[in-house]
Parts: structure tokens; sequence; C-alpha cells
């Protein structure tokens, strides 16, 4: 036995490791933006290298005969537009493009098509009906909306969340190589992929910095956005976005499949879901909940129950506040209490287990990655474990 | 650095491919670095500096700076090696601040009364109290010496890496735990619990 395996080690308890691991990952961003910058020799030597080269070939070129110049077809012309303080409006003929400040964007026309490529920020669009056209498409990061209809925004924080609203029309959404069609009065959103209605949009008031409208144009129908630039929308249009939205409640079933499908934690949720409760109040029967709560209530907290009933009895308790009763935020505050009374209880590992279930049912996040963290940590062996590391690695 | 064995090699690759989606700044990726290294720096900080009241900030710093500095690896040595390089100049940063004197915390149990008839409650006192005495030494101990020895005789690792670790040559190491070794066999002689508990390891 050496010196150092006679010393023992204190462990860090599991809270303060969570918080330590808080504070790295989230301080670790910061620093990996600001890297110290250790002194590149190589790199120097390198350069000078490069340019030694760079010069040679260049004296050898020069020495030759003139070559004529290569011409490459330039990309086709792009408008970056950036909008750090104000909103701002710009028209490009057959779509008018209103974004939000703290937007960034770029505005291409491949093969005649309108592609609006938004780095960031919120962009709201008013198309003309497109036709036999070549489509216009909105790519926010791995996400394309390309236009159906006519009047919808897009929301992009610059990494990875996305937000699609639908006003009027349709727009086709391409997720993930998963393709869904959002109808007026809906919003879809690339976290939860989730298709839900929404009310209709105020349409906003004159821009700040208004670009010149365009000239009008003999013979020409007036476009889309001129119609729809008073405020709210008139009634008739309400009405038929009312139905319009009816009619997207009653195609709920299938989108719901749809939705479903896109969800990025769907099969998290799923595994989550078909993990086992122990003492499952639907396979081990209870006949009225509350009294069955009461009664075990009477157990726990009795000086005379024995440990092994009374922590039997609390996990029951939280067990029954959560599958009958939909009261989880009791359920959790019962679990809380476990873990405090009976840290080697032999329901721990389930009590664990609960917590995760009821905190990531809610959502993967940071509650729900540490209740994981936790179950992971002190019940190594519990039959949880493999999904509880999907759940902290989840993105 | 050389790597032979199939298994060094993939961890290798497993280590270039994990900082380079740290680099990218994914949080799963800093999570799982912070998680595969955790361990093993804590206990190397821990056994240089002892039971201490700020091993949290410690660790945490410590993982901050390889964030900071993780452009930096160029993957000559072990992702492991030269995380353990940045916790060993946290901890040698924090050593010298403190003008040696390290916060020491109570050690955990320490109230726990141990019955005098018990072997096996008698050996842990003892261990107990001899890690108390060992790292008082400790306090009293050059930075560079602390670190050399705690490293080398605690922390069990080869003069060579220590030397490495600490950025200095093996002789200045070597010279460095001979020191530290008699300054404890000094205050040994004349602590018979320290004695008993050095007497114990080999």
């Amino acid at each position: 036995v050496t010196l150092g395996q006679r010393i023992p080690i204190e462990p860090l308890e599991e809270e303060r490791l969570v918080a330590i691991e808080r504070a790295v990952v989230s301080g670790a961003s910061d620093r990996l933006a600001h890297p110290t910058r250790e002194p590149r020799r190589f790199l120097v030597l390198a350069a000078a290298l490069v340019a030694a080269s760079a010069a040679g070939i260049v004296g050898w070129r020069l020495h030759d005969a003139p070559v004529a110049p290569v011409f490459t077809p330039s990309d086709p012309p792009a408008l970056a537009v950036r909008t750090e303080a104000e909103r701002a409006t710009i028209d490009i003929g057959d779509a008018r493009i209103t974004s939000d400040p703290a937007t960034a964007f770029r505005v291409t026309r491949p093969d005649g098509g309108v592609l609006v490529t938004l780095e960031r920020g919120r962009v709201e669009l008013a198309v003309d009906k497109r036709g036999a056209r070549p489509p216009l498409v909105v790519r926010a990061g791995e996400t394309d909306v390309e236009v159906v209809g006519t009047r919808f925004s897009v929301d992009y924080d610059g990494l990875s969340a996305i937000a699609v609203r639908v006003d009027e029309g349709k727009v086709k959404v391409t997720h993930q190589q998963r393709v869904q069609l959002i109808g007026a009065g809906s919003e879809w959103k690339s976290s939860t992929g989730v298709v839900a209605a929404i009310e209709p949009r105020v349409v906003a008031s004159a821009p700040v910095a208004p670009v010149p409208p365009p000239a009008p144009v003999p013979d020409r129908a007036p476009a889309l956005h001129d119609r729809v630039a008073a405020a709210p929308p008139p009634p008739a249009r309400a009405k038929a976005q009312k139905i319009e939205r009816r009619a997207a409640a009653a195609e709920q079933p299938a989108r719901g499949q749809a939705a479903i499908a896109a969800d990025p934690y769907v099969d998290l949720k799923v595994a989550i879901r078909k993990q086992p409760i122990a003492f499952d109040p639907k396979l081990d029967g209870n006949g009225d909940a509350a009294a069955e709560i009461a009664r075990l209530k009477k157990v726990a907290y009795s000086p005379t129950t024995l440990g092994g009933d009374a922590s039997a009895a609390l996990y029951r308790i939280a067990v029954l506040l959560h599958k009958p009763l939909k009261q989880d935020a009791e359920a959790l505050r019962t679990l809380d209490i476990y873990r405090r009374r009976f840290s080697r209880g032999r329901e721990l590992d389930a009590a664990l287990w609960l917590r995760v279930r009821i905190l990531c049912g809610r959502a993967i996040d940071d509650d729900c990655r540490q209740a994981a963290y936790s179950y992971e940590e002190k019940a190594p062996n519990g039959s949880g474990g493999e999904v509880a590391v999907r759940i902290t690695n989840a993105p | 650095m050389r790597h032979h064995d199939p298994v060094t090699v993939a961890l290798y690759v497993e280590d270039v491919l994990l900082v380079d989606r740290c680099l990218t700044g994914e949080p799963a990726a800093t999570r799982e670095l912070f998680r595969r290294h955790r361990n093993r720096v804590h206990a190397s900080l821990y056994r240089v500096l002892g039971t201490n009241a700020d091993m949290d900030d410690l660790l945490q710093e410590a993982f901050l700076q390889v964030f900071q500095s993780l452009r930096n690896w160029r993957a000559e040595a072990s992702l492991a090696t030269w995380i353990d390089r940045v916790a060993v100049r946290v901890a040698y940063r924090y050593l010298t601040r403190r003008g040696r004197r390290v916060v020491t915390a109570p050690l955990e149990g320490d109230d726990d009364q141990v019955p005098v008839d018990d072997a096996g409650g008698a050996r842990r006192q003892l261990a107990r109290d001899g890690v108390v005495r060992l790292y008082a030494v400790l306090d009293e101990l050059s930075p560079a010496a602390r670190l050399a020895f705690t490293l080398h005789e605690i922390d069990g690792r080869a003069l060579a890496e220590v030397a490495e670790l600490v950025g200095s040559s093996v002789t200045a190491t070597k010279l460095r735990v001979w020191r530290a070794r008699k300054r404890i066999e000094d205050a040994a002689a004349a602590d018979p619990v320290l004695r008993e508990f050095l007497q114990e390891a080999p």
C-alpha cells in the first residue's frame, strides 16, 4: 500500500459537482472565445516559407510570357443586410422583407428564385404568389422554409433555435430532411418540431427605416404587401384565418404525427416513459388516490413507523401525486423530503428515477439533466442508467 | 508522442475529436471533457493540497483554464497529461498566492468517535491524524517542493512525469523530492503519530 493509497480522497458531493460542472460548461464558451495565445514560432516560420515560395512563383510567372487573365462568371448579386438598432424593410419586387433589430441576412437570386439566408434575428416576409416561378426560400441554419403562400416570419438565434410563424398562406419547412407544410395561423419551432396554432398577428405599422416603394407597374395587380400594409387584418381575412385554423385543428392528428417525428427529443422522451415506475398505481392499483395518500402520510410521518415502512410510504405518496393526481410540484417536494430523510432508502433508485421522469417529462432542460445526472451518479446500477446518460448528453 | 497499442491510439483519436467538438462550442462536448477528467484532476489536486475549503473553486478554475488554453493543445502530449499540467499550474499558483498555507477544511467524519478496542477503527483514526500531520509539514515546504513531493510520493507519478508536469528538470525534481522527504522525516522524528503513519507506508 503506497502512501497515496492510504490517504482517502474526500469525494465532492454531487450538488457541488453539479454546480462546478454548470459553472465550467457555462464559462467554457467564454474562455474558448477568448483563448490565451501561445507564441507559435513554427507558424511564423511556415508563413515565411509560404511567402518565399509565393514570391518565387510570382517571379517565375512574371519571367514567362504574359498570361491572359481568366474570367470566371461572377456570383449572382447578393444583397447583405444587417440591422442593428432598427427594424428595416426592403422590397425586392416580388417580396417585401421586414427585419427586426439585430438581424443579419443575405438575399440572392439563384436561378431566378429568391434565397434569403438568415444568419440571425427575425424576418417577416410578404410574398406574391409564386405560381410557376422558382421558389422563394428562407434558409436559417440547416432549415429551409419554402414559400408556398404569402405572409410569414422566420426567427433564428444564429445557432439552432428556429421559429416559423405563418400568418397567411402556407410554407414548406425542410428541417433535418423532414418536410412539413405549415398553414396559416400556425407556428413551427425547431426545438419541438410541433406545429401549434397561434393568434393572428397584428401587422406592424410603418417600418422605421423604409426603403422607397417601387415605382408603380402599369397593368399589374397591386402586390400583396400593398394589400396587407394596414394594421389589423380586415374582418373577412380574420374570418378566413379562423376557418383555416379550424381546418388546421381538424387535421391535427396527422400533423401531430409529423410533429412527433420532428421532435429531436422524441426518442428520448419515449425511452423515459418506457422506463417502468416502481409501484405503478396503474399496475399495483389504488382505489382512491387522495385517501391512499392520507393513509400513507400517517405511516410516513409517524414516529413509531420503522424506517423501511416510512420510506416506502413516502415514495408511494410521490408516485400517487405524480401519476393519477398529476400534482408534479407536490410530488417533487415529496421526493426531496425522501432524499433528505432516506439517503440510503430502499426506494432511492426508484425515487431518483421518478424525479427524472417528472422533470424530463416537462422539458429536456438543466433541471432534467441535473436529475438525470443525480440518478446516474447515485444509482449507477439502476435500470434507467442508460437513458439517464443519454439525457445528460442531450444537446 | 508515440502511440503503440490500438487502445492508446483509439483514446488519442477520441481526445482529438472531443477537443474539436469542444472548440466548436458544443456544450455536450464540454460536459463530456469535464466528466472524463474531473475525478483524476480532483484526486491530483486533493493529493497536492489535502482536504481544502477552496477545492471547488480550484477544480472549476483548473477546467476553465483548460478551456481557455484548449486551442493550444497540439496533441503532442496526451490530453490527460496536458490537463494535468494545467491543473498543476493552478495548484502552484494557489500555493504561491496563499503563501504556502492551505485553508484546510475539517476532515469528513472527524467527530466520529472510534472505539479504542476496535483495531480497524484505531488504524483509521491513526491514518486520519497522520494525514493531518503530514499536510501540516507539507504546508511548511516551498510550493515547488510540495508539488514535486506530493505528485511523486502521494500521487504516485514517476519523477520524469513530475518533472514534465512542473516544467522542471528531472534532477531538480529529484532534489526537491529528497529535500521534502528529509523535512518530513525530521518532523516524524519528533512526532510519534506521524512516524507511525509513515512507517505503515512502504
